[in-house]
């Protein structure tokens, strides 16, 4: 099982991840605000 | 009503139990498997709990875990998503122990205790934020929460009264003070998570040359203390480094090797990410002041052992009292998981104290009373003498006052990274060589550290400048070695200053107590309170009636690279490889020169990794 892993987890990361990260960047989604510029950078608590 | 507190699987993992509300035990895993900073699951020091409250599994109603694996995992798929191709090593490495292990944890947690009751999961800044508030002092208060990283909060404040508390506001990943700090360890040659108070005990060698660069390239930093990096120079949020080739063009070098020379570069960076960590917390502290319009502050996270800025902090009198939990790393997150249950989430009534605290000075770990001492060293014919309490102070002060240096190892172990007095080693602070001998002979590390002075809580006005804050009444104590205060001027001698960047110049006589005086003439001090540690008060007390002196360095019974002793088998062996010459076991005394000889098996030299 665990030689199965890396391969598949290289598929997930190629296949799957890559392109909707690339995808979701190009329509501005920003997890880690990375190019936001603020006066204040506080985020309240929800 | 029984809680068990766990925190696990970063670094520092420990355990600690509540019986109705109240702290009874609390232990790193690291001093049992002797492997620093040890992460695996604290099954040793689990085990400790529950034979100190002679109870089973069974007994426990609840576990508290400090944090929540599902909010981290789905940080960690957000950042891949926002740096792949990026961080595809880090994914490949990070991702089988994530999905066997960590995203099954509570599974995990009750196959492996057999734990049939209920595991509830504070979020790793509300678990640091119990553990700031709950042990202290105070009914109400403000509390700032600093670390690397939890879920996504890297840093928090709020607002806790009686037995409520709530954050609110955070910043979140990857925008980190802890991370930041963590950076110029890496980059200075340090290991991150455990160097950096190398970091800061290098910064009063350099000058703060390149705070502007950092203000104006690293970080953007606005004035309510809010802040964002700017990733571009980073690489710890996609791979195994915390800088990239951005950052060593920046400073034009590539990061120091560990062990080989330490430059006036790394001087000075040290001095100017140490200032910028201050302003940050000042800015912060100042905000956080305003927001919340309370006397009382408390600390917890990573970034709370930084002693320097904690002692700024509190010598610009922003907020009146401050508490720091002493345990500030993860392992004290075990302790403010466990009391968030009790008080937060069972809503039970927190009481007002007229104590220091409820913390138990961190006396929370493992004890060995005298029987056990006793059978220990006759088991091994091992030499020794057994005295009287006054008989044992006296003596041990005499060694003391003439240059000996002695292991003390007395009742519980401490919770936390300091050694407060339970297993330490002592040397007189006035001696002019201790520091150099006790750095090369005793703690095998480098020697551009000085060693921390423990001072009677009632003598430390008339030897430290700590009434910098507003309130000249002021109560002012360390009594967990968190404060750095300079030492007064009528106790500082003339020195030459020329040559700042010379690591030897912390050997320069400076003051009364050179031993425990950096170059910059400040001190990193444990106030001892004679209701916290009787004994070790009572050995101030006689050291200062036979010397003029109530300061003695204590530092902590292990030698570079290792976790602090817990056991009397730990405390002799380290005695034993160690110049040391006298070892205090319970009221039992050790003369190193009658000792049977010690035959090593490997070269222990080699065992401990460097921080």
């Amino acid at each position: 099982m665990n030689y199965l892993l890396k391969p598949l987890l290289t598929i997930i990361f190629f296949v799957i991840l890559t392109p909707i990260g690339l995808f979701f960047r190009v329509f501005g989604v920003d997890y880690l605000q990375i190019n936001s510029k603020k006066e204040s950078y506080w985020i309240d608590k929800e | 009503m029984l809680i068990l507190g766990i925190s696990a699987f970063y670094h520092d993992s420990a355990a600690s139990l509540l019986k109705d509300g109240e702290v009874i035990c609390a232990a790193q895993e690291e001093r049992f498997t002797r492997i620093k900073h040890d992460s695996s699951f604290p099954v040793n020091a689990i085990n400790f709990c529950l034979e100190y409250a002679n109870c089973s599994i069974d007994d426990i109603e609840y576990i508290a875990y400090y944090e929540k694996p599902s909010l981290k995992f789905d940080r960690l798929v957000k950042t891949y998503l926002m740096t792949a191709p990026s961080g595809y090593e880090s994914f490949i490495r990070s991702m089988p122990v994530w999905l066997k292990e960590k995203l099954w944890l509570k599974r995990h947690i009750r196959k492996k205790l057999k734990f049939k009751g209920k595991i509830i999961s504070p979020e790793h800044h509300q678990s640091h934020a119990a553990s700031a508030y709950y042990p202290s002092p105070f009914d109400k208060a403000a509390f700032i929460t600093m670390d690397g990283v939890g879920e996504w909060a890297t840093l928090s404040y709020g607002y806790a009264e009686n037995n409520q508390l709530d954050i609110k506001q955070e910043i979140k990943f990857p925008h980190s003070l802890g991370l930041l700090y963590s950076a110029f360890t890496y980059y200075c040659g340090f290991k991150v998570n455990s160097g950096e108070y190398k970091l800061m005990g290098l910064a009063p060698y350099g000058k703060p040359k390149y705070t502007s660069l950092i203000l104006d390239k690293l970080i953007d930093l606005k004035d309510d203390g809010s802040f964002k990096l700017d990733m571009s120079y980073f690489n710890f949020h996609v791979g195994f480094t915390m800088t990239n080739g951005k950052f060593h063009d920046l400073f034009n070098r590539e990061p120091r090797k560990s062990e080989s020379e330490i430059t006036e570069l790394d001087m000075d960076l040290a001095a100017s990410i140490q200032l910028v960590t201050e302003e940050i917390v000042l800015k912060i502290a100042a905000y956080v002041k305003e927001q919340t319009q309370v006397e009382n502050l408390c600390l917890s996270g990573g970034v709370a052992l930084n002693c320097v800025s904690n002692g700024r902090l509190y010598r610009e009198g922003i907020f009146k009292n401050i508490w720091i939990q002493p345990a500030s790393g993860d392992a004290g997150s075990a302790l403010g998981a466990a009391l968030y249950v009790w008080y937060k989430y069972l809503g039970n009534k927190r009481l007002t104290i007229n104590t220091l605290d409820r913390q138990s000075n961190s006396y929370l770990g493992t004890y060995y009373n005298d029987k056990d001492i006793e059978a220990f060293l006759n088991d091994g014919n091992l030499p020794y003498l057994k005295l009287n309490p006054s008989d044992l102070i006296d003596t041990v002060s005499n060694k003391i006052a003439g240059e000996n240096v002695v292991g003390w190892f007395d009742g519980r172990m401490e919770f936390g990274p300091r050694a407060l007095g339970s297993r330490s080693i002592l040397g007189d602070a006035r001696s002019k060589d201790m520091q150099s001998t006790m750095n090369l002979k005793i703690k095998y590390r480098e020697s551009f550290r000085p060693f921390a002075p423990i001072i009677r809580a009632e003598d430390v006005r008339e030897w430290f400048e700590v009434d910098g804050n507003n309130d000249p009444l002021n109560n002012f104590s360390s009594p967990y070695m968190l404060m750095v205060a300079p030492i007064k001027e009528s106790r500082r001698l003339a020195v030459d200053n020329s040559d700042n960047y010379n690591l030897e110049n912390v050997n320069q006589s400076r003051s009364e107590v050179p031993a425990v005086t950096h170059v910059d003439f400040s001190a990193r001090l444990q106030t001892v309170h004679q209701e916290s540690n009787q004994k070790l008060h009572d050995l101030l007390s006689v050291f200062k009636e036979k010397t003029g002196c109530p300061i003695m360095i204590n530092t902590s019974f292990n030698v570079r690279g290792e976790p602090i002793v817990e056991s009397i088998e730990d405390a002799y062996r380290c005695f034993m490889r160690t110049e040391m010459d006298y070892l205090v076991l319970g009221d039992f005394i050790l003369d190193k020169k009658q000792q049977p000889e010690y035959n090593e098996t490997q070269d222990w030299k080699n065992i401990f990794e460097l921080d």
